[in-house]
């Protein structure tokens, strides 16, 4: 799902990177570190990279990944998953390239912000149902990034062309909302089964750490 | 007169081919396993001109473009593929025409414990960091 290089142009990379700026500098104010929370926060990021890491083909030659986006997003709060994954998704693009750095602050702000943000108010909105509402909150963790992809994707095409020509992305959103939503929306369905085990399991363990 | 040039207008239509033997340049892409980016679409951009594309074309069934380069300097390989998953391929081709055969990527695991191994370290700095700013209040 991460977009690299080439594909997003100057008028869509650069406010981006304003944007996540201003939210990195806001998370500084909101996010505590707490010493007795680190090492889970670092073991929770380490799930999150590792799940980033594995493809999961599907038919058609497309392949997905899960994030572990909710699980720091329910366990630490929003801007704690926010920050996390900011993280995650920096070294995964430096070192690695899975993503690019130019396209790193759309990848941030779909998946580290969008997931986060909208897995937590998912959690709050359905919490009355505790299960039901860290599934949906796992669902949702990877389709919210997965519209956002698709939409930053989809209309290079109608802000970066020449001539009619598209000068970066030339998929329009026709194309990328259903390839790139759909197979998300069923990813979605694993994400949630992940993020219940590993969610409910930690509060179970480290009630005092982790809260209930 | 009249027929030699019917006979010649005739031959001028014809569409001809050779076959030969020649140095090509292969790209390879893949997910997890091979074939995994198959017949996705590519725009190869030579180092005369980056707007133009010199070729256009899709992957073949094994997910790899191949391309002769005709001229030295640096290549550019787009590749797309609908699902948002892409690549920017830079190919330095040498005043022989020869290109220099990349390492493969790191592994799965190569990766894995390396990203572990820096957000493990990034951590423990921040727990320093707080230990010492903890010590210090108290």
């Amino acid at each position: 799902m991460h977009i690299p290089d080439g594909f997003i142009s100057p008028q869509t990379y650069l406010p981006a990177l304003a944007l996540c700026g201003a939210l990195w500098a806001f998370t500084r104010r909101r996010v505590a570190l707490e010493p007795e929370q680190l090492p889970f926060i670092a073991g929770v990021s380490a799930i999150s990279f590792t799940l980033m890491l594995i493809a999961l083909p599907l038919p058609g030659g497309t392949s997905v990944h899960l994030g572990g986006v909710a699980i720091i997003s329910l366990l630490f709060g929003p801007w704690m998953g926010f920050a996390a994954i900011s993280m995650v998704l920096l070294i995964a693009a430096l070192l690695f390239g899975e993503g690019g750095i130019t396209a790193y602050g759309v990848n941030v702000l779909a998946i580290a912000f969008g997931g986060s943000f909208a897995s937590f108010y998912m959690y709050r909105l359905l919490r009355r149902w505790e299960r039901l509402a860290i599934l949906a909150a796992g669902w949702i963790s990877v389709v919210v990034p997965s519209f956002i992809i698709a939409l930053a994707l989809g209309i290079q095409p109608l802000i970066a062309s020449e001539g009619g020509k598209p000068l970066y992305f030339p998929f329009g959103l026709h194309v990328t909302l259903p390839a790139i939503v759909l197979p998300h929306l069923l990813l979605g369905l694993l994400e949630a089964v992940v993020t219940l085990s590993v969610v409910r399991y930690l509060r179970r363990r480290f009630v005092g750490v982790l809260g209930a | 007169m009249l027929l030699l040039f019917v006979v010649l207008g005739l031959g001028a239509h014809d569409l001809h081919h050779s076959i030969s033997r020649a140095e090509a340049v292969t790209v390879h892409f893949d997910f997890a396993q091979e074939g995994d980016f198959s017949f996705q679409s590519y725009e190869l951009y030579g180092p005369a001109n980056s707007e133009i594309p010199f070729a256009v074309g899709r992957t073949d069934a094994l997910g790899r473009a191949v391309f002769m380069p005709h001229e030295a300097g640096r290549w550019t390989l787009k590749a797309f593929g609908e699902e948002g998953h892409d690549a920017v391929v830079e190919i330095d081709v040498d005043e022989a025409l020869h290109v220099r055969p990349s390492a493969p990527q790191s592994s799965l695991l190569e990766r894995l414990a390396l990203g572990l191994g820096v957000i493990a370290a990034i951590f423990g700095l921040l727990h320093l960091i707080t230990q010492r700013k903890t010590n210090e209040t108290l």
